[in-house]
């Protein structure tokens, strides 16, 4: 097997790896701060895709453009939803839950109804082939890797060297002493949420010319945030970054070697294997 | 005077009462028309994975019961029943497709339950023939209709098609030529992939790569990177539904250009849609719409074909195949008058049938239970075609060898690569 065939799997895992880590950031952000599982994530990264496609199908965008108004729409969303559904079962795990299905099936069906049952396709803003020694890279799989890269940054700089950014991080460390220092819980707990929401609809927006759209295609990316996060550790956004590259090059590396579903054994045979050991995760702290 | 008159007025009223007590009494009253209704029901795909092999059929069953009922229902001795259609999504799951087949069976008394898929086929096959209810089933799997009384696989599937066109690829590339197979992993992929197994082998073909992969799999490269080191001439995907156009998509981007194979035409509108006219350049499928758009089309098939343009937009073999389908049924209803499936399936195997799609009459064979022709290979289709895809989305048929069929319509080209 020569480097070609080792250079294409590594892109295949750095693509995957990247929409693993900023799917598993945006939930282990609602997590670490509201302290809920958000079962209806995988449907945010699905509206980003589906509203993607909306803007540039029926209003003729760009789709950057395009792109830029789906995360603004399902930041607005994902506000909503946690100001007037969640915020009145906060603390309520089984109502937290109830609600976040409630969700996916919601947002799901509505997709279905509204824009069809069939698969839809996003043309690509960058059209070529890169060859790199016997090695394929398709531009449109770049656009993921720089855009995901490019989010994953913004997301580092708001939460490292903003106000707001600190904020949140005060309530994720330690909510009661946040609100004695001024920090608005209920702001903080709205902003939160809709940025997990923000992060999966833009790993929506970016693989949408890569893959096809669909009411449903938000279920295996759910999964896979699962993984990744109680993998990484819950709430932990260093450890979804190294759960994502471990997951990302497991996806790959082991299914062009083997096949998807050796993938998939080999893949849950590592989580067990580190959870045996290691409960809380990679770097996880609950 | 006056008494007399009156005696005869008097006489002349009961006279008349007497015969209007005796018609009311003895008269036959004229025939009134007795009207019923019962249901024939579908149970396949109508979101998610499938959706493109759902959604066709659930039209061609609505335009046929639709015209069937408007044109008097389905006539049986002295009374019209008219049809009532009951779809269920079976979301490509083998046990929602059970749960739907009980619904249909216990609730709605179904007589006939269509399905497209081999996963709802084969699981609910068993269930249908001891309820007597008669399947139409257009799944790629032999087994739907493996050893069942009352089971139809009414259109070609993966056998047939698979047959036809790796013999075909022996006559045009020779034996030795590369073939690669890649099949969802659910009942009608392994079918497809033993279906493809056989005749490679049969025909002196080289299977170079053969692999399940999950369906709804939306990253085909880690695959393809190995498939394709193999450097295979032709890549069969023949189960593939909605993976397909961008297992296309990500084939060429990955510097893929020899010949990728589909078997069945539904996907016709995503690969364009999805993969671009670029991409789907040079696929092939095996069957198509030939009997509809071809030289030989008849003047009935034509007024489906325009019927089915303007209600529905597109075209595809499943829609027409699902609505000659309940066309077969109403024959063979009308014909044995009677609704019990027993005398309805002895008919279907004694008698013709008029079918559309193959603008002739045919009947069906005994083997498989496959409503075949005896001897003109694959009914209520086209026969095995080859389908490509042109720049711009056009797409030509040309009729490959089936196994009794002559080629009769285009020429088919010497090389089916681009």
């Amino acid at each position: 097997m020569d480097a070609a065939f080792y250079l294409q799997m590594t892109i295949t895992a750095v693509v995957l790896s990247l929409l693993y880590i900023l799917m598993a950031s945006g939930f282990n952000l609602v997590f670490g701060i509201i302290g809920i599982v958000n079962f209806a994530h995988g449907t945010f990264y699905m509206l980003g895709a589906t509203f993607v496609y909306w803007f540039m199908k029926s209003y003729g965008w760009s789709y950057f453009f395009a792109g830029i108004a789906s995360v603004a729409l399902a930041y607005g969303i994902g506000w909503l939803c946690e100001r007037y559904l969640m915020r009145g079962v906060r603390g309520d795990i089984l109502g937290s839950i109830i609600i976040t299905l409630g969700l996916l099936m919601i947002f799901q069906s509505a997709a279905q109804i509204i824009w069809g049952e069939w698969d839809k396709a996003v043309p690509s803003p960058v059209t070529g082939v890169i060859n790199i020694g016997g090695a394929f890279l398709p531009w449109e799989t770049v656009l993921p890797m720089v855009g995901a890269l490019v989010v994953m940054m913004l997301l580092y700089w708001f939460l490292m060297y903003t106000k707001l950014g600190l904020s949140l991080r005060a309530v994720t460390n330690n909510r009661e002493a946040a609100a004695l220092m001024g920090i608005n819980i209920n702001f903080s707990y709205s902003l939160g949420f809709a940025i997990g929401c923000t992060l999966a609809a833009a790993a929506g927006v970016l693989i949408a010319p890569l893959w096809s759209i669909s009411s449903t295609m938000g279920s295996t990316p759910l999964w896979k945030t699962f993984i990744v996060v109680i993998l990484g550790g819950m709430g932990s956004l260093p450890g979804a970054v190294v759960a994502g590259i471990l997951l990302g090059v497991v996806d790959s590396f082991v299914t062009t070697l083997f096949s998807s579903a050796a993938a998939h054994i080999f893949g849950f045979g590592i989580i067990i294997t580190i959870l045996v050991f290691r409960p809380r995760g990679l770097m996880g702290q609950i | 005077m006056l008494k007399r008159w009156t005696s005869i007025g008097v006489a002349l009223v009961v006279a008349v009462s007497l015969v209007v007590v005796f018609l009311a009494r003895y008269a036959k009253p004229a025939a009134a028309e007795k009207t019923g209704t019962f249901v024939i029901g579908a149970i396949t795909p109508m979101s998610g994975l499938g959706a493109s092999w759902g959604i066709p059929q659930t039209k061609g069953l609505g335009m046929a019961v639709d015209s069937i009922n408007k044109a008097g229902g389905v006539r049986i001795g002295d009374t019209h029943y008219a049809i009532d259609l009951k779809l269920m999504d079976s979301k490509l799951d083998t046990a929602e497709a059970v749960s739907c087949c009980h619904k249909l069976i216990e609730q709605y008394k179904v007589k006939a339950i269509f399905t497209s898929d081999s996963a709802a086929g084969v699981a609910i096959r068993d269930i249908r023939d001891a309820a007597k209810v008669i399947g139409m089933d257009s799944g790629w799997s032999r087994d739907i209709s493996k050893g069942t009384k009352y089971q139809f696989r009414f259109q070609p599937g993966s056998y047939e098609t698979s047959l036809a066109l790796y013999r075909y690829i022996k006559k045009i590339d020779g034996p030795g030529t590369k073939i690669a197979v890649l099949d969802p992993d659910y009942e009608g992929g392994w079918a497809d992939t033993n279906y493809v197994k056989s005749w490679a082998k049969k025909y002196n073909l080289d299977l170079v790569f053969s692999e399940f992969y999950t369906p709804g799999t939306k990253d085909f490269t880690p695959i393809l990177t190995k498939l394709l080191r193999k450097k295979p001439s032709y890549i069969d995907a023949g189960c593939s539904g909605g993976d397909y156009p961008i297992l296309i998509k990500q084939a060429y981007d990955m510097g893929y250009r020899g010949t990728l194979i589909y078997k069945g035409d539904t996907m016709v509108r995503d690969m364009l849609e999805i993969a671009g006219p670029e991409r789907a350049f040079g696929v092939h499928a095996t069957f198509g719409l030939l009997d509809f758009v071809s030289k030989k089309a008849t003047s009935e098939q034509r007024a489906v074909y325009k019927k089915v343009m303007e209600t529905v937009g597109y075209v595809n073999t499943l829609l027409f195949t699902s609505y000659d389908g309940v066309f077969m049924l109403k024959q063979a209803w009308e014909g044995s008058g009677s609704l019990d499936a027993d005398v309805v399936c002895n008919w279907l195997r004694t008698h013709e049938w008029h079918s559309i799609a193959r603008g002739e009459n045919i009947r069906v064979a005994p083997e498989a239970a496959g409503i075949y022709h005896g001897n003109k290979g694959c009914a209520t289709t086209a026969p095995v075609s080859l389908v490509q895809m042109r720049p711009g989305g056009i797409y030509e048929s040309w009729c490959l060898e089936a196994p009794e069929w002559e080629s009769e319509f285009h020429e088919p080209p010497k090389n089916i690569k681009k």
